[in-house]
């Protein structure tokens, strides 16, 4: 075989159909082959059905996550914070703080209003009084609850020091979904600090997108104080 | 009994109330944070207890082991 010279039963390819180092041949037809200029660096062969030849030079898209605010309000009324109209978001972080309930209550976070026993998660809690307090700190866990118990089964007392962050993962994925959360609480009473701490990672085991997020009390306490941030990328 | 829903794509915030199936939901969730308050509760009873006969075994009040602990 000839260098420079594509052998075929017709007489191969010609050599000048490529220029420069790097050039590529692909068809823009049946049995029309074409050259294909050499890239930019770094950048990649993709598929593109609109280009003559079907394909293109184009940067890889990047690994880093391009994180944006996407929502943000109070939470001055009701038992429930639900965020809608998030399937194009596949990571989201969600900041309540300050909340403040009517009375003491439980709270929780669901996926897409699911009820169901597909929430499983480890938690974790410390809470400090001024006496010593011999419960704490306790460990908590769940492998088919039907909400994720964001505080370990603790109690957000009525005031404005009640903090959380929780991050979802693998939202856009048909696959199951990681969520984490941290809960904080610092409250000076009668110079007497009282402070709690609930760390819990989770899965959402249902094969779906997330397409909305609710972060509830248990129905004894209403929201009347607080404010909410939520990112997605 | 109400929630408020804010949808991202439109920034459309509405407060609605809860169907009657979120309400059924939160009567259990209060069974069980009846449960939690009662457990607490006993736990405080069973501590304050303890406390109550260590210091009869002391001899001492309250307001000493409290002086003693260096607390106001």
């Amino acid at each position: 075989m000839t260098v420079g010279r594509l052998p075929s039963i017709d007489g191969g390819i010609q050599p000048t159909i490529v220029d420069a180092k790097g050039d590529l041949i692909a068809a823009v037809a049946a049995d029309t082959p074409a050259r294909i200029g050499v890239g930019a660096n770094d950048t990649v062969l993709t598929a593109d059905s609109s280009t003559a030849t079907g394909l293109k030079w184009a940067t890889p898209a990047g690994s880093s996550l391009s994180i944006a605010q996407i929502a943000s309000g109070t939470v001055t009324s009701g038992q429930q914070l639900s965020l809608t109209g998030l399937s194009s978001y596949d990571t989201l972080e969600l900041r309540v703080n300050a909340i403040n309930l009517s009375a003491e209550d439980l709270m929780g976070v669901r996926i897409n209003s699911n009820s169901g026993s597909n929430y499983e998660y480890n938690s974790a809690r410390d809470r400090a009084t001024a006496s010593f307090d011999t419960s704490e700190p306790s460990i908590g866990f769940s492998l088919t609850a039907g909400y994720f118990d964001v505080m370990d089964a603790y109690l957000a007392n009525g005031n404005t020091t009640n903090h959380f962050r929780i991050r979802f993962t693998n939202c856009k994925s048909t696959g199951f979904t990681l969520v984490e959360g941290l809960y904080t609480y610092r409250w000076l009473q009668s110079a007497t600090a009282r402070s709690a701490v609930t760390q819990w990672m989770g899965i959402y085991k249902v094969a779906e997108a997330v397409s909305s997020i609710q972060f509830f009390t248990g129905g004894s306490g209403n929201f009347s104080a607080g404010n909410y941030v939520l990112w997605g990328a | 009994m109400q929630k408020i829903i804010h949808n991202v794509e439109t920034n459309e915030i509405s407060i609605v109330d809860l169907t009657e199936a979120e309400i059924a939901e939160l009567e259990i969730e209060k069974i069980k944070k009846a449960k939690i308050e009662a457990d607490k509760q006993k736990a405080e009873a069973a501590k304050a207890h303890e406390r109550s006969a260590l210091l009869a075994k002391l001899g001492i009040t309250e307001e000493e082991a409290a002086l003693l602990l260096g607390g106001n």
